[in-house]
């Protein structure tokens, strides 16, 4: 029963996930289309918007059919060699450009010495935007974020922290469970579809990884990504067969 | 843009920053004065603070809901008008409380420009003509309170749906005009796109329930071909 009923919230909290960006580009699209947008400034401000607004959706798309996927066991990972580092940079200007009208400050700190790793690239990127998305929704007036790269000679780690409304330690397992929305999160009316962490999760978990988790409520949270060395492509990763 | 001297002033209440430009980029090229706010707390201090004419509320704001704000709104006096936009997780759910908690409308995302503005108008137009009618109007054996949504006849409490209600606010606004389906489907319909007969059985309805006689009606007649006419 209360599967059932957590499923149905996530379908009406999903449809509402979708109906938001429609809205923005049929309306912004509309007032382009009828002239209602006099100046070129303004008319750049939606073209920009409706394609942010596209990509949002889109990701919206890709976050549930990937967990559609993994909840029949069909989700496969194309394994390749991949620039973390690149990557990395990659998600937090693609985040800046996307998040588009949020007030938000993201910073990233990734180090010189990241080794290459062959991981599925669009699902780590997937499983890092997730992350920024959460620590932006989950934070009160402008929250500063950080993404950060390393490598600590065994491990490759990615984490993002924020200072955000966190989450209570009673409640800090049960935050990767499918559907599962904190109670903070519910009473403060963020919007949210409850899969987020559950992918990330299982995109970690499909790299050997783990995910760990810090937080405190009022304080923030900083969710790390820890990669296996096995996941090293050159001969750094040999050192542990 | 400016229709009239004295510009209405709009507030928009809604937490999503690209919906809220483009409210507020359309509204303002209709000729309104527009304020927003981003969640339900400041919309709350702006509408307790400021005149405005109508407010566009959004439910699923941070912090405070529409809901909420609605009704304390609405317990703090300020009767402004509210359309309320919804997402709906609940979408009849969201028509009823909304209604019930005082809001004048409401319109389902993702709504077009078109018909946002057409809805605004007619709730500033309905406001403007409820203003000159007052908080109560009565005819024949009929007391309506336009505030509390109560209408008595003979005394007796009758219960009117929330499309009853508008259609019979509308008709007293209007009394005497012959008014045809097509205005009537504009002008105090939820749902653009119904077909005009569709009002005939709700003035049936309405009929049984505020005329002595619906067979022979003394208050709502039926002007043929064209519509109905309230006499009062």
């Amino acid at each position: 029963m209360k599967l059932a009923s957590l499923k149905s919230d996530f379908v009406s909290t999903v449809s509402h996930e979708f109906k938001t960006p429609l809205m923005s580009i049929s309306y912004l699209a509309e007032l382009l289309q009828r002239g209602r947008v006099p100046d070129d400034p303004k008319k750049q401000q939606y073209y920009e918007t409706i394609t942010n607004e596209s990509e949002r959706l889109s990701r919206l798309v890709e976050n549930i059919l990937d967990f559609s996927k993994i909840e029949t066991v069909m989700k496969e990972y194309r394994m390749e060699e991949a620039d973390i580092a690149a990557l990395v940079a990659d998600v937090a200007a693609r985040f800046r450009q996307q998040a588009g009208l949020k007030d938000f400050s993201l910073e990233t700190e990734i180090a010189d010495d990241m080794p290459g790793v062959v991981i599925d690239r669009e699902a780590v990127s997937r499983a890092l935007f997730n992350l920024l998305d959460n620590a932006v929704k989950y934070s009160e007036d402008n929250p500063r974020v950080f993404l950060r790269g390393w490598w600590d000679g065994n491990h490759v780690f990615l984490e993002v922290a924020d200072n955000g409304i966190g989450i209570s330690r009673s409640e800090q397992p049960r935050i990767f469970e499918k559907f599962h929305r904190s109670e903070r999160a519910l009473a403060g009316n963020v919007k949210g579809s409850g899969i987020g962490l559950t992918l990330v999760d299982h995109i970690v978990r499909a790299h050997g990884g783990k995910v760990l988790l810090e937080s405190e409520p009022d304080k923030g949270t900083t969710v790390r990504i820890q990669l296996p060395q096995r996941l090293l492509a050159n001969d750094k990763g040999n050192k542990d067969g | 843009m400016t229709r009239g001297i004295k510009m209405d002033k709009i507030l928009i209440i809604e937490d999503d920053k690209a919906i809220l430009m483009a409210l507020k980029d359309d509204l303002e090229f209709e000729g309104y004065e527009v304020s927003t706010a981003m969640d339900g707390k400041e919309g709350l201090n702006q509408a307790a603070g400021q005149d405005f004419q109508l407010i566009v509320l959004d439910i699923l704001l941070p912090g405070l809901n529409g809901f909420e704000v609605c009704k304390k709104l609405r317990e703090s006096g300020v009767a402004t008008p509210i359309l309320m936009l919804t997402a709906a997780k609940t979408e009849e759910m969201d028509k009823v409380v909304g209604l019930e908690l005082g809001a004048d409308d409401y319109v389902t995302k993702p709504i077009g420009s078109r018909e946002l503005v057409a809805r605004v108008k007619a709730i500033l137009r309905r406001a403007r003509q409820t203003e000159k009618l007052g908080d109560s109007s009565k005819f024949g054996d009929v007391e309506i309170n336009f505030k509390s949504h109560e209408v008595l006849k003979a005394g007796k409490e009758l219960y009117l749906t929330a499309l009853e209600f508008k259609l019979l606010k509308f008709f007293i606004e209007h009394q005497g005009e012959v008014l045809t389906r097509d205005r009537i489907l504009d002008e105090a319909w939820d749902d653009a796109i119904v077909s005009p007969r569709t009002i005939d059985p709700h003035i049936v309805h309405l009929r049984k329930k505020i005329e002595d006689d619906p067979a022979h009606p003394a208050h709502i007649l039926s002007i043929r071909s064209v519509g109905y006419k309230f006499l009062g």
